[in-house]
């Protein structure tokens, strides 16, 4: 398929899965322990856009109600939606930079990494080292893309570096056994405990760090072609890898701050757009942008709502409903999953 | 005011991989517009002095020179302007359009939050009805026969607008049939478009017959350089291929014809 005759079809297509992102959102905060009617929800919500709440009267709406929505279910939905736009945006620069499938930010370190300094500020009640130590995989990244390491090098090397995380947060568990609980908790990702708070907090990671990949789909769909060749085609490999991989591992690492380790959200979205709309990143980042955020909100609304009033941590069903779901697309698709 | 130097100027280029000497005391300069053929045996240098001259390697400062540019000051995506490659291997893992593909010839010339406008795609079609590709336009890149492909990929080179067009090894994988095609269709961009070809090739009487100068490589050094029939002397052929050979005349454009001698 050729890009450019379709340009105008994707820019419709992606109109629409903005509205639906929107339309999952509305029907995401109607959800949960107490029940609110939907239209209630709708015009609590639409009460605080401006310009349009004249025209919404909140009369009979129980004050409990809007406090639920606005202050509880509408920051952790906002919430899950940034994570997820983050996670599956790291996933899909990673895998074209490396041009290899099974990069993501949990495969190679960057999730741990972050999450590890999430166990650490718990312990010593300290809350500074959450990015600082996402930022260390950052570093080793930058000084193996310096020596044109092979990727295969780096992601093993980033693997082992997943674990060897994997094995310090393990230890430090033992190590703090009334904190355990949090820590487990931590490990298998939750938006729970979100506030507006949080969500300030990594909206400008996301929505920089999201421009700044879609700014790079160009160039890495000339890496595609191979190193030589993109240099050949006046890019600069050695400085959009490092961009790349900086970028990426910030936006994983923001994500992870707030929601601990999400697995899977920044492996497969990618790859589940990818079959959709095919390799071209000027294409692929914008709908695995959004497919991210659809997908987390509705992993995170089923773990509020499928066994009440326990909620079943986030990473848990992004991996039990997104694994068997992936497995079926890779069975379904007798090509090449990745080279589309 | 660019086209008044020559193309490509080598002064003494030195390159190393490790403690192997690959390249040593290069020194050749090419004329504008003509078409160059590099040969020599496997291991001779000439991939690497190709890279030497697509910054894929980064020469020592002062060595190499595109139209009088020390290639070391150039950025990629002016040095991409000036000189486009097809490469040994044109196999593409991923499933773009061979439209797509040849618009990425496109980028040196776009700005970072520009995207291909009707010149492009104008420049792009013409450079694709120049390689009789246009017909392939939306076919999966991996679809195409080999032969195809060689074809879309130079199109993507024409799209880059160069003055300078390297190809490695550009007939190795083909038929005979295309192997012709493809150097008749170099040949003629060469005049029409007046570029400068530099061709590696391995068939010593294609060389012969396409080119207008010749570059024999022997152990990363220079053996001989000048015209085709000077340069691919029996003795030379002996002396850098240990081959014996005989030359005849081409009954049809008695140009020297190299046969290796064998019972």
């Amino acid at each position: 398929m050729t890009l450019i005759g379709k340009r105008k079809n994707y820019k419709v297509l992606f109109l629409i899965s903005m509205i639906l992102l929107l339309l999952i959102i509305f029907f995401a905060s109607t959800l949960g322990a107490t029940k609110i009617p939907f239209m209630e929800t709708i015009k609590v919500i639409l009460n605080k856009i401006p310009w349009i709440n004249k025209y919404i009267s909140l009369q009979g709406i129980k004050k409990s109600h809007m406090i639920i929505i606005l202050n509880i279910r509408l920051p952790r939905i906002i919430l899950s939606a940034l994570v997820g736009t983050a996670l599956a945006g790291a996933g899909v620069v990673f895998q074209g930079i490396f041009k290899n499938p099974m990069a993501d930010p949990y495969v190679l370190g960057v999730s741990s990494g972050a999450a590890l300094g999430a166990t650490l500020a718990m312990i010593l009640n300290f809350t500074g080292i959450l990015l600082g130590l996402g930022a260390l995989n950052i570093m080793a990244f930058g000084g193996a893309v310096g020596n044109r390491t092979p990727v295969v090098t780096l992601l093993l090397a980033g693997l082992a570096l997943n674990f060897f995380i994997s094995a310090l947060i393990s230890l430090l568990m033992t190590l703090n056994r009334n904190e355990v609980e949090k820590i487990v908790f931590w490990t298998m990702g939750s938006v729970s405990a979100a506030s507006w708070k949080h969500v300030i907090a990594i909206l400008p990671f996301v929505i920089i760090g999201s421009f700044i990949i879609y700014v790079l789909s160009r160039d890495l769909n000339i890496v595609l072609m191979g190193e030589e060749t993109a240099k050949n085609l006046g890019i600069e490999v050695e400085k959009v890898k490092k961009i790349a991989l900086i970028v990426g591992s910030i936006v994983a690492a923001s994500a992870v701050s707030v929601s601990g380790i999400v697995g899977f959200v920044g492996l497969i979205v990618p790859h589940m757009i990818r079959l959709i709309v095919g390799p071209n990143h000027k294409v692929l980042i914008p709908f695995t942008l959004v497919a991210g955020g659809m997908f987390v909100v509705i992993a995170d609304t089923l773990s509020r709502i499928l066994i009440p009033p326990i909620e079943i941590p986030l990473g848990v069903i992004t991996s039990l409903f997104g694994a068997p779901y992936f497995i079926y697309l890779l069975c379904k698709n007798k090509t090449d999953i990745f080279k589309g | 005011m660019k086209k008044l130097f020559s193309p490509i100027k080598i002064e003494n280029l030195n390159w190393k991989i490790g403690e192997n000497r690959i390249l040593e005391n290069i020194d050749v300069e090419i004329e504008k517009n003509k078409f160059v053929c590099l040969v020599g045996p496997n291991g001779s240098g000439k991939t690497t002095l190709l890279k030497n001259i697509l910054k894929i390697y980064e020469p020592e400062k002062k060595t190499v020179y595109i139209q009088n540019n020390d290639i070391t000051k150039l950025r990629y995506k002016d040095l991409a302007r000036r000189v486009a490659c097809v490469p040994q291997n044109t196999v593409i893992d991923f499933n773009f359009s061979a439209l797509d593909v040849v618009l990425m010839g496109r980028t040196p010339y776009l700005k970072r939050f520009q995207s291909e406008g009707k010149r492009d795609l104008e420049i792009v079609k013409k450079c694709m009805e120049l390689t009789n590709t246009l017909k392939l336009k939306d076919r999966d890149i991996n679809s195409l026969s080999g032969g195809e492909r060689q074809r879309v990929i130079i199109a993507r080179a024409l799209a880059q607008e160069p003055d300078i067009l390297v190809l490695d090894e550009p007939i190795s994988n083909l038929d005979i049939q295309h192997q012709i095609e493809l150097l008749n269709l170099t040949k003629e961009l060469c005049q029409k478009k007046k570029l400068t070809v530099i061709a590696v090739l391995h068939d010593l009487n294609l060389a012969m017959q396409y080119s207008d100068y010749l570059i024999l490589l022997e152990k990363g050094r220079v053996k001989a350089k000048g015209a085709p029939e000077k340069v691919l002397t029996e003795e030379n052929i002996k002396r850098v291929y240990n081959i014996e050979v005989c030359i005849l005349k081409n009954p049809i454009n008695q140009k020297p014809y190299i046969i290796p001698i064998t019972y």
